[in-house]
């Protein structure tokens, strides 16, 4: 049932790029304002520089704009907008890398903490040990993840997107898992962040 | 075999793990979206100013495009104002080709006979008096050439025998011209130029054909020689007899003035 409803939304992602290809600037400012929050937290998560970040969810739907008229709905509209940021995220972290775009904005915790299972975690700090965890999963298995969690694919669309086999893709996101489950896993802390949300 | 069995076993739980995570069944999906919330109270979520900034390029694209379709009709109006604007260039060099300067005006428009006439209008600058009768032979061999020049019946009184002393003459008593009109003709434009000249060339034409014509007959020279004499004009009396001595050297002018009154 859920399936069956995600495909539906995706179809009507389509329409709406069609139609907006078409000359339908509202069709467009539907579809941006469904999947804007998303794609940022997105390169948010894996820049960790809001201004970078900003600037490569701006090249996305750009590209985007540009690429309407050539828009074919052969994979969801979700695949090839993130298959978009894959691409621009590559050639991102391709370029020589500066300091400041390393830097995190204020959210830097110290890497112990996600790897010291005895210490005792309040709700605050198993957020942040969850996030450094994330923050410092290898890039691959750190979008596969995100891919998953943001935007919702599945396993052969998370393959497309970043145009892997689907067997690469399950090994990224099993250990992707298994580290930030290793991080949730300290004594008392799954119970507390669930208990916090 | 310890060791097969072993990595079997985490092999096992890794894939477990990760079934229990596509599932929802574990706790990371809930970590994370909590991560996310915790995170969106920090503002995680692109700027409006970003978001304006690209609906507008979003909108922009689209009227771009709308006013690319409409440009069709646009560009055929281009093309066929610039092909009216070069038609328009194309005729406007042309006449300009055809428009002639001052010089060329002067050049072309001026008839053969008007070079002449300014040398008359040049001649009659010098003060026509009694006193340069002297010099009226000189003038009229200028004007012998001048004449010769002009298709006028002047040529044709020539060619009737006329001596050209006397043609110089009737032109040096009948011509008025004072140096005030030779300043006002040197004032005239082109135009009134060539009109003045043509009238001083039909004026030329019947001083030169009208007052001679006395001479013609031996009877009407006489009597004009009578006039002249009752009106005392000494110097052209002198000439016209002098003139007459010299045509009719066997005749005697005083007694055929006498035969004349007595016919009379």
């Amino acid at each position: 049932m859920g399936l069956v409803s995600i495909q539906k939304i995706n179809d009507k992602d389509s329409q709406l790029m069609r139609a907006y290809a078409k000359g339908d600037s509202a069709a467009f400012e539907v579809l941006y304002r469904k999947h804007k929050d998303a794609l940022y937290r997105f390169f948010l998560r894996q820049c960790g520089n809001q201004s970078r970040a900003e600037e490569l969810y701006q090249d996305v739907w750009l590209r985007v704009i540009n690429a309407r008229d050539s828009y074919e709905h052969k994979a969801k509209f979700t695949t090839w907008l993130y298959r978009i940021a894959h691409n621009i995220l590559i050639d991102h972290f391709r370029k020589p890398q500066t300091q400041t775009d390393d830097e995190t904005d204020a959210e830097n915790v110290p890497d112990d903490a996600a790897n010291d299972p005895e210490v005792i975690l309040s709700g605050q700090e198993k957020i942040e040990r969850f996030r450094v965890q994330l923050k410092n999963l290898p890039k691959e298995q750190q979008e596969v993840f995100l891919l998953k969690e943001e935007a919702g694919l599945s396993l052969e669309e998370i393959a497309l997107t970043v145009g892997e086999s689907k067997e690469t893709v399950k090994s990224r996101l099993r250990y992707a898992v298994k580290k930030l489950k290793q991080a949730l896993n300290s004594e008392g802390l799954t119970k507390n962040v669930i208990g916090d949300v | 075999m310890k060791e097969t069995d072993d990595t079997k076993n985490i092999t096992s739980i890794e894939e477990k793990e990760l079934q229990d995570y596509l599932r929802g069944s574990d706790n990371v999906t809930a970590t994370y979206q909590s991560l996310q919330a915790e995170h969106a109270l920090q503002n995680e979520k692109p700027s409006a100013a970003l978001d304006e900034s690209i609906l507008q390029a979003a909108r922009d694209s689209v009227a771009g495009k709308a006013a690319q379709k409409k440009g069709v009709p646009r560009q055929a109006y281009s093309i066929a104002a610039s092909v009216c604007v070069a038609v328009l260039a194309v005729s406007l060099f042309l006449n300009n080709e055809t428009e002639l300067t001052g010089a060329d005006l002067e050049a072309l428009s001026i008839p053969l006979s008007d070079a002449p006439v300014a040398e008359i209008m040049n001649a009659e600058v010098a003060p026509l008096t009694d006193q340069n009768a002297a010099s009226a032979d000189m003038f009229s061999e200028q004007l012998e050439p001048v004449a010769s020049r002009i298709a006028t019946p002047a040529l044709e009184l020539e060619a009737e025998g006329l001596e050209a002393a006397a043609l110089s003459n009737a032109i040096e008593l009948r011509l008025e011209a004072t140096t005030e009109q030779a300043e006002r003709a040197a004032g005239l434009s082109q135009e009134e130029l060539l009109e003045r000249s043509t009238t001083v060339v039909v004026a030329t034409e019947e001083n030169i054909a009208s007052p001679f014509v006395y001479r013609q007959n031996v009877d009407s020279w006489l009597l004009e020689i009578q006039r002249l004499t009752d009106i005392n004009n000494e110097a052209v009396l002198a000439e016209e007899r002098r003139l007459f001595a010299e045509r009719y050297p066997d005749m005697d002018i005083d007694s055929a003035l006498i035969e004349i009154q007595l016919s009379n």
